[in-house]
């Protein structure tokens, strides 16, 4: 069998997000090695017609059900749409999704307000949450597979106009100048 | 300058200095923030029962910011290295742009309902049935278990055939009856039932004698309720 196949049946029995560092050890391959499979494994499912996807979120995996069946599994499962989030919860998720991971200094350079009731609350949600990543001596934080299951999307590439925000340039200035400000200061 | 577009909403001071120039349909400048420096100096003091005190300093620190920049319009050598340090607002107001937009393209894929779903997981120790085999058992002699079930059932399966066979039909028993009457001339009926092998064959007998009585081939005598019924040919064959 194939990895990318075992780690197919390895999502489908655990039936829950995964990182690539457990799904290592479980299948005694190195990182690298894993990484390609999932990747394999996503590009499989995608151009099959699969009724299932893999998502990602940084290092964290999940096989999940295609957005386009999301009306009859909703009704099977019987769930209620997810109720609306407020405006300053889907900013912050947008930054934290095309510009995450990053720290909460770094968030609220961009947002300009102090975010960390809202992190709390997001995080809350499961739909934050602390990368391994410390940054600066801070914990950053991105969004979880749980977020993109919400939307739809099986990652961060799969976002509007992501490259074009990802590297936008006003917001590598801004951070930047946040590193070195911090950094003059340290 | 008039100012006139009230603000109700918003989320943090860029949102609001976004929505102040864009209530003015100024471009993102150095010029039209100058513009708007009034108009949010006094939001912030007619909203300042409404800001959460934790997010106070963060619209004074804007506003300082604006007032700055006001100043240095008007006065170019005055400069505060505090208020120079970071990102200047005109870039973090392009950016929080930026994301504000985004945002809004995630609310759309938010409530379009096409979320996707995980497998619920369900503890296996609970929910499946633990399968333990006694040592041994290996998928062929599963196969062999199957086949001696299924041998066991073949005998079943083939007896109403071989017992069709056996059975005699009427037209059998008439040609019989028929043959015997023929060379005999005169037959008794019961010992042609005494050959029979079961009660089956023996109506199957009476049926074919009716027959043959219907068709006027043999003439029956019977003396008595009860006794031997002699068959004779008749003259129509």
């Amino acid at each position: 069998m194939t990895l990318d196949a075992l780690i197919e049946a390895l999502l489908f029995a655990t039936s829950q997000p995964m990182s690539a560092r457990k799904i290592a050890e479980a299948v005694s391959q190195k990182p690298p090695e894993v990484e390609d499979a999932l990747n394999a494994l996503q590009e499989r499912l995608a151009s099959s017609g699969s009724g299932t996807r893999l998502v990602r979120s940084g290092q964290t995996a999940e096989l999940v059900t295609h957005p386009d069946a999301a009306e009859i599994v909703r009704a099977a499962l019987k769930q209620e749409l997810h109720g609306e989030l407020s405006k300053p919860s889907l900013e912050t998720l947008s930054i934290l999704a095309y510009r995450g991971p990053m720290t909460r200094p770094e968030l609220e350079q961009i947002r300009g307000v102090q975010s960390s009731l809202i992190l709390r609350n997001l995080m809350l949600r499961g739909l934050v949450e602390h990368k391994e990543d410390a940054r600066l001596g801070q914990p950053t934080y991105g969004v979880t597979v749980a977020f993109f299951k919400h939307i739809g999307l099986s990652g961060a590439e799969e976002l509007p106009d992501y490259s074009e925000l990802r590297g936008h340039s006003a917001v590598e200035q801004a951070l930047q100048e946040l590193v070195a400000s911090h950094e003059h200061s340290a | 300058m008039p100012y006139s577009v009230r603000i109700e909403q918003f989320e943090g001071p860029l949102d609001l200095l976004l929505q102040l120039v864009e209530s003015e349909k100024l471009e993102i400048t150095s010029v039209s923030l100058l513009q708007v420096t009034e108009p949010f100096v006094r939001h912030v003091r007619e909203h300042h029962g409404k800001i959460p005190p934790e997010e106070l300093a963060d619209f004074l620190i804007v506003a300082a910011r604006l007032v700055y920049l006001k100043s240095k319009a008007i006065l170019p050598t005055l400069t505060d290295p505090e208020l120079e340090e970071g990102p200047d607002l005109e870039t973090q107001l392009r950016m929080y742009k930026a994301f504000a937009q985004a945002a809004a393209k995630i609310a759309a894929l938010a409530n379009a309902g096409r979320s996707s779903y995980g497998r619920i997981y369900r503890a296996p120790k609970r929910e499946a049935p633990v399968f333990t085999p006694p040592n041994g058992v290996t998928p062929n002699l599963l196969r062999e278990l199957y086949h001696r079930a299924a041998r066991r059932l073949e005998p079943l399966i083939a007896l109403p055939k071989t017992s069709l066979e056996h059975a005699m039909t009427v037209e059998e028993k008439i040609g019989q009856l028929r043959d015997r009457v023929s060379t005999l001339m005169h037959s008794s009926f019961h010992r042609f039932l005494s050959e029979s092998q079961n009660k089956h064959e023996m109506v199957i007998s009476f049926l074919a004698l009716l027959e043959l009585i219907k068709l006027r081939i043999v003439r029956v005598e019977q003396d008595g309720h009860f006794s031997d019924i002699t068959l004779t040919l008749t003259n129509a064959v």
